[in-house]
């Protein structure tokens, strides 16, 4: 345990010093979430205070929805970008010859990923918060529990978009539907209950719809039945995922190795 | 003595997946055999060299030992740890510098990249800090040593892949052309350093096309040309004139079966 933490600190610790050492990018990612945010806000004041979309003021609905939107689509973008840049600089044959197994060495990249965004997301809910006073009822514990439930979810489906990175290149595509099916149906912008009938249970049956659900009512303490609804739907994707993403990570991993295609990109 | 690699009737073929339209797939699909029922043993503290033209496998034989590929067929042991089951145990025991290295993290400092890939290798900190320390210096690179990796010239990149290679005191260290943009006083400390290296236990596998370095280093020498080996020798039996000859001799006679055998 103490020697994947080492690990998980040598990772963290990586990515932070990159990140840090790329001059402006921290002011410019600033500047992007402020406009934003107003952007946000003052699409909430032209459609008024009477449109209330699943009971709440759309401020703070399209706030959360933004939220959790960006940590899952970003987390896992960040994750499958760390997968490319290794196979570009050719570190990505290095990583698979240490005495760490592969698919280790990219899960622990892909927690240092989604750690970031998820700090950007708890920044970006408390800028927009005391900036544009939004009052809430946030019960932290429950947020909390549904943020680590996200976390493994996209955790899942980050390692699904690596899986696809590695054995075709093509991780980018996984992420960049998952985000733009996300945008559709999930709820981030415009509540579910919105969409043609037809497209109802696709919004059913994508994670990040259950995330923005059960984080809007943890949040703006709403109906706490329905949040433990959401919560157990969540468990149930967790479940699903987490091993699913580890598996086909691994095989892709394996077949790259018989195939000679490590540092393909 | 247990040898510390042994490869067994190896072959590995490199397949190129058809294209999703078969009209433009057909003609891109095919197949390039990289190595061909190759089999050899190194000793514990013994310089393997693999010599051989562009594209004769040496690489491929290299990252087989390192475990970047499996084999299609055959088997790969290192240090008594077959490759395709027990690839942990024999990532253990192996590492590997490659020519135009650039597998670094570019906004890390040299020691920084090293202390990283260290502790994937499960150094606890206080051993990974000297070991770091250590590879630095043995390299050449401990006045560089906090200099970003993108800062880097092709020679110094190569240096810290070498420093890299030596972090986890490996049984099998894996050099794939080490020298290629190295200045000559450079060459000549790295040449030093392989010996010293294999005065010990570990054994060194190097792949080069530069017949004075293989003499220089080597107490073994392996000769490829297209996926199989076309020659062996042993200290004693070569010296720079006629290693020379022995090579070309070994490479046109393989040229001449390749031909006899297309027509």
């Amino acid at each position: 345990m103490s020697r994947t933490l080492a690990k998980l600190l040598a990772v963290a610790k990586r990515d932070l010093l990159t990140a840090v050492r790329h001059h402006g990018a921290f002011f410019v990612d600033f500047i992007g979430l402020t406009a934003e945010l107003a952007g946000f806000y003052f699409l909430a004041r032209a459609i008024g205070p009477n449109y209330q979309p699943d009971g709440m003021a759309y401020f703070p609905f399209i706030l959360i929805g933004s939220a959790v939107y960006s940590f899952m689509v970003l987390g896992m973008g960040a994750f499958v970008t760390a997968v490319q840049e290794a196979q570009q600089t050719g570190v990505m044959e290095v990583l698979c010859t240490t005495a760490t197994p592969a698919p280790t060495v990219l899960l622990l990249s892909g927690f240092s990923a989604f750690g970031r965004q998820a700090t950007r997301s708890l920044l970006y809910l408390l800028f927009g918060i005391a900036l544009f006073r939004v009052g809430t009822e946030a019960n932290i514990a429950e947020a909390a529990v549904v943020l680590l439930l996200c976390f493994l979810i996209g955790m899942g489906i980050g390692m699904m978009g690596a899986a696809v990175q590695v054995a075709l290149q093509k991780g980018s595509a996984v992420v960049w539907l998952f985000g733009t099916l996300a945008w559709l149906v999930s709820g981030m912008a415009f509540p579910v209950s919105a969409l043609p009938p037809i497209l109802r249970p696709l919004a059913e049956l994508m994670p990040l719809t259950h995330c923005i659900g059960a984080m809007r009512l943890a949040l703006m303490g709403t109906s706490s039945a329905e949040l433990v609804r959401e919560i157990s739907v969540l468990s149930l994707f967790a479940v699903v995922l987490l091993p699913a993403g580890a598996s086909l990570l691994a095989a892709s991993i394996r077949r790259a190795r018989l195939e000679g295609s490590l540092s393909f990109y | 003595m247990t040898p510390v690699v042994r490869l067994e009737q190896v072959t590995k073929v490199f397949r190129r997946r058809p294209g999703l339209l078969d009209f433009v797939g057909r003609r891109l699909a095919g197949a390039t055999a990289a190595l061909v029922d190759v089999s050899l043993t190194v000793q514990p503290g013994e310089v393997l060299v693999l010599l051989g033209p562009n594209g004769s496998g040496k690489s491929t034989l290299l990252k087989l030992v390192a475990t970047m590929l499996l084999p299609d067929q055959g088997s790969v042991t290192v240090a008594g740890a077959d490759t395709r089951t027990q690839g942990n145990a024999a990532r253990r025991s192996v590492s590997m510098a490659v020519a135009g290295e650039r597998s670094f993290f570019p906004r890390l400092t040299a020691r920084e990249n090293l202390d990283f890939f260290a502790a994937l290798e499960d150094m606890p900190a206080q051993t990974r800090r000297q070991r770091v320390e250590w590879s630095l210096a043995n390299s050449g690179m401990a006045e560089h040593a906090d200099t970003l990796a993108m800062q880097f010239s092709s020679g110094m990149c190569q240096r810290l892949g070498i420093a890299r290679a030596l972090l986890k005191e490996p049984a099998v260290l894996l050099l794939d052309e080490p020298t290629r943009s190295l200045d000559p006083v450079a060459r000549e400390q790295l040449l030093e350093l392989i010996k010293q290296q294999a005065s010990g236990s570990r054994s060194v596998l190097l792949a080069t096309h530069l017949l004075d370095e293989a003499v220089a280093v080597g107490d073994h020498i392996v000769i490829l040309s297209a996926g199989r080996i076309v020659a062996e020798h042993w200290t004693g039996d070569f010296s720079p004139a006629n290693l020379r000859e022995m090579y070309l001799h070994a490479v046109q006679q393989q040229d001449a079966v390749r031909q006899e055998v297309s027509r």
